[in-house]
C-alpha cells in the first residue's frame, strides 16, 4: 500500500467524520423523498404563514365598506 | 364587565376579528397551501405575504358567486395561480432564466427512479426554489398543484387548463427536470 493513497483515505475518512459530525450538530437529519411532489410536500408542511397575513386580512377586511340592504330590507326595514 | 376590563391598551394591539366563521374556515383550511404556492412561484417571502392577502381578499368579495359551486376546493388556488402569473407577467421574470436552463435538465440523463436525497435544513426550502426556478412556469405550477394530496389530476388539469391525461404526461416530464436540477 502507497503511503500517499494511505494518507489520502485516511483524509477522506476525517472529511467524512466532520461532515457528519457537523450534520449532528447542526440537528439536521437526512431524508429521503421518492417523488419532487413528495418533497414539495414536506417542505410546505413546513412552512408557517407568517401571522402578518391574517392580521393584515382582518384589518383589511373590517375595512371593507358594508354591502347595501337589499331592495326589500330597505323598504320595509330590518329587525336590527 | 368583562368588557370593560378587555377594553384598554390590548385593543389597540390586537388585530379585530374574522367578519364571519366561514372567513376563518376557509383561512384556515387554505392559507397554508395558498401561501406556499405564492411564495414558490414568486421567490419572495414578502412577495408571498402580500400575494396571500390579496387572495384572500378577492377571494371572500367574491364569496356569494362561489358559494355551492362544486369547486370550492379548487377556487382559491385559482385565484392565487392567476394573481401570481399576473405579477410575474408585470415584472418579467422567469422567461430569460428558463431558456438558459432547459439545456442542463433536458440533456441530463434520467435517474427517475432514485430517491431525492436531502438534509433537514432551513436550506432546504431555498435549494427547493432554486430547483424550481430553473423549471418551465408550467412544470412548477403542475409539481406544486401535483403536491397537494387534496387536488385529483382532474382538478389540476382543471387549474391548468388541460386534460387529466395531459398532466399525466406533463407531470412524468416535470419529475425528470425536477430530479436533474436539483441534484446538479
Amino acid at each position: 500500500m502507497e503511503p500517499e493513497s494511505e494518507q489520502f483515505k485516511q483524509r477522506s475518512r476525517e472529511e467524512e467524520d466532520i461532515a457528519s459530525r457537523q450534520a449532528e450538530q447542526s440537528g439536521a437529519q437526512p431524508a429521503e423523498f421518492e417523488t419532487p411532489e413528495e418533497l414539495i410536500r414536506h417542505d410546505a408542511a413546513r412552512t408557517e404563514v407568517p401571522a402578518s397575513v391574517e392580521a393584515r386580512l382582518k384589518d383589511s377586511l373590517a375595512n371593507e365598506p358594508k354591502p347595501k340592504p337589499g331592495i326589500w330590507k330597505r323598504l320595509f326595514g330590518g329587525g336590527d | 364587565m368583562a368588557e370593560l376590563e378587555s377594553s384598554g391598551e390590548s385593543d389597540a394591539t390586537t388585530a379585530p376579528d374574522w367578519q364571519s366563521p366561514e372567513h376563518a374556515a376557509i383561512y384556515e383550511e387554505h392559507s397554508r397551501s395558498i401561501y406556499y404556492l405564492a411564495l414558490r412561484m414568486l421567490s419572495d417571502p414578502a412577495q408571498a405575504e402580500d400575494a396571500a392577502h390579496d387572495v384572500f381578499l378577492k377571494a371572500f368579495r367574491k364569496l356569494d358567486t362561489f358559494r355551492g359551486d362544486a369547486g370550492l376546493r379548487t377556487w382559491p388556488y385559482r385565484i392565487a395561480i392567476n394573481h401570481c402569473k399576473n405579477l410575474l407577467q408585470t415584472w418579467h421574470r422567469r422567461t430569460m432564466v428558463n431558456n438558459v436552463d432547459d439545456a442542463v435538465w433536458q440533456t441530463t440523463p434520467s435517474s427517475s427512479e432514485s430517491p431525492l436525497r436531502a438534509l433537514e435544513t432551513k436550506e432546504l426550502g431555498e435549494r427547493i426554489q432554486r430547483t424550481l426556478d430553473c423549471l418551465p412556469e408550467e412544470y412548477s405550477l403542475l409539481l406544486l398543484l401535483v403536491a397537494d394530496e387534496k387536488l385529483s389530476y382532474e382538478e389540476v388539469g382543471e387549474l391548468t387548463e388541460q386534460s387529466a391525461d395531459a398532466v399525466r404526461g406533463k407531470l412524468h416530464r416535470a419529475r425528470k427536470a425536477f430530479r436533474a436540477a436539483f441534484e446538479k
